[in-house]
């Protein structure tokens, strides 16, 4: 059976690990796994290994030595997935290149005899994590139409408030209240509230380390394709906002946070931030759709 | 400093439940320390939340349910939620609220639950 050139590429590095049948353990990184079979780095501290790397560096050479690690023989594979498989009958069908980079050699394998529930099980786990390329590439579309979105046409309220909690109720009973003059429906009104609590309740509680005497300044623009809001707060903490992009599938329930809703009520967000000086939150909601 | 959340309190008898029926908005921990006492000292093991005077909940409040919830399964006590209108329904669905605790759209179809449970 001819390697899988089809394999589909997970958008997360899996670890692997073969064990060959004198019990000697391969560890490595794959993220490049189809039910045929797979291709990964793995470490590779042989002694000949090490002799050759301390002696010529980085270098490209065949080792039939190497490849003798390998070639003819059965290894069981276990992938470091949530997918609950058992160790899987392999074969290595090459070693690429033959080349070596900082004790890592590239190999290229298939699954012997890969039964049917295990199959099912890759398959669907492929399928799942196949899907955020295209989910993450809307994603990323969302983005940059939000960071061209031009503000210039609408009226902008700029309003700045001391980091209190009082004030959280405020803003999003204002934003709910300039929603609803520009005609959205009382249950997008209800989600942009929401949305607006959530990000201003955030740059309130990460974004002011000094309370009342940091301002957070929120900006809302409407127009008539609808409200386009953005909270800046003064602490600038960076952090990985994409975590919380409509990724169901990866947060348990008792993990999910305001910024799930933000991104589920939301026609889209973004988030800027310059290290220690401001991190600022914008989110949209289009008028058009609302009924 | 204004009062979010009101408490109604009643029982039932068929089958014995106590019922709480909460009026106004559940945003953060405060709002429901009351109903954490309510809870405690009640000696009846099923509590209903009526929550069809509820207007508006935020994650902060969500969380606190949760936390009301997992304490009462502490007390051998079961909390079950119900007559959610669809604004803070979406808000628990996306929190995945729908999964984690034990929701149903009318105090009648609980206690029909409840009668049909044995308890």
């Amino acid at each position: 059976m001819p390697f899988d050139e089809r394999a589909k590429r997970l958008r997360v590095k899996v670890p692997v690990q073969l064990t060959d049948e004198t019990g000697k353990v391969y560890t490595g990184m794959t993220n490049d796994v189809s039910v045929s079979g797979f291709s990964a780095f793995l470490r590779c501290k042989e002694e000949f290994v090490i002799n050759e790397l301390v002696n010529n560096a980085f270098v490209l050479l065949n080792f039939p030595k190497l490849e003798q690690l390998f070639f003819d023989k059965e290894f069981q594979t276990v992938f470091n997935l949530d997918a609950g498989m058992t160790p899987q009958p392999t074969e290595v069908v090459r070693v690429e290149n033959s080349w070596l980079r900082g004790f890592e050699v590239f190999i290229a394998a298939r699954f012997s005899r890969m039964d049917g529930e295990n199959r099912e099980k890759l398959t669907s786990y492929i399928d799942l994590h196949t899907e955020d390329v295209d989910r993450e590439a809307m994603v990323d579309a969302d983005e940059e139409m939000i960071r061209r979105l031009d503000v210039s046409r609408g009226d902008t309220i700029v309003m700045q408030f001391p980091g209190r909690y009082l004030y959280i109720p405020i803003v999003r009973d204002i934003c709910d209240q300039l929603a609803r003059e520009i005609g959205f429906s009382d249950i997008d009104c209800f989600k942009i509230k929401v949305a607006a609590d959530e990000v201003f309740s955030n740059a309130f509680k990460h974004g002011s380390p000094k309370h009342g005497d940091n301002l957070i300044t929120v900006k809302v623009t409407l127009d008539r394709k609808g409200i386009f809001i953005r909270v800046r707060d003064e602490g600038g903490i960076p952090f990985n906002y994409k975590r919380y992009r409509d990724f169901d599938r990866k947060f348990p329930e008792s993990s999910r946070t305001g910024l799930h809703l933000v991104d589920k009520f939301m026609d889209g967000w973004v988030v800027n931030t310059k290290k220690g000086e401001y991190t600022e939150v914008s989110f949209f909601k289009n008028r058009e759709a609302s009924k | 400093m204004s009062v979010k959340l009101l408490f109604n309190v009643r029982e039932t008898t068929a089958p014995p439940a106590l019922v709480v029926e909460l009026v106004g908005i559940i945003d953060s921990s405060k709002c429901l320390e009351r109903l954490h006492e309510i809870v405690t000292k009640s000696t009846l093991n099923d509590i209903l939340i009526v929550f069809s005077g509820v207007d508006y909940v935020n994650s902060a409040g969500f969380a606190e349910v949760v936390v009301l919830n997992e304490r009462a399964a502490m007390e051998h006590k079961r909390l079950i939620f119900v007559d959610l209108n669809f604004k803070v329904r979406s808000v628990f669905e996306h929190l995945g609220g729908l999964q984690i605790l034990d929701v149903h759209k009318t105090e009648e179809e609980a206690l029909k639950k409840i009668l049909a449970n044995g308890r």
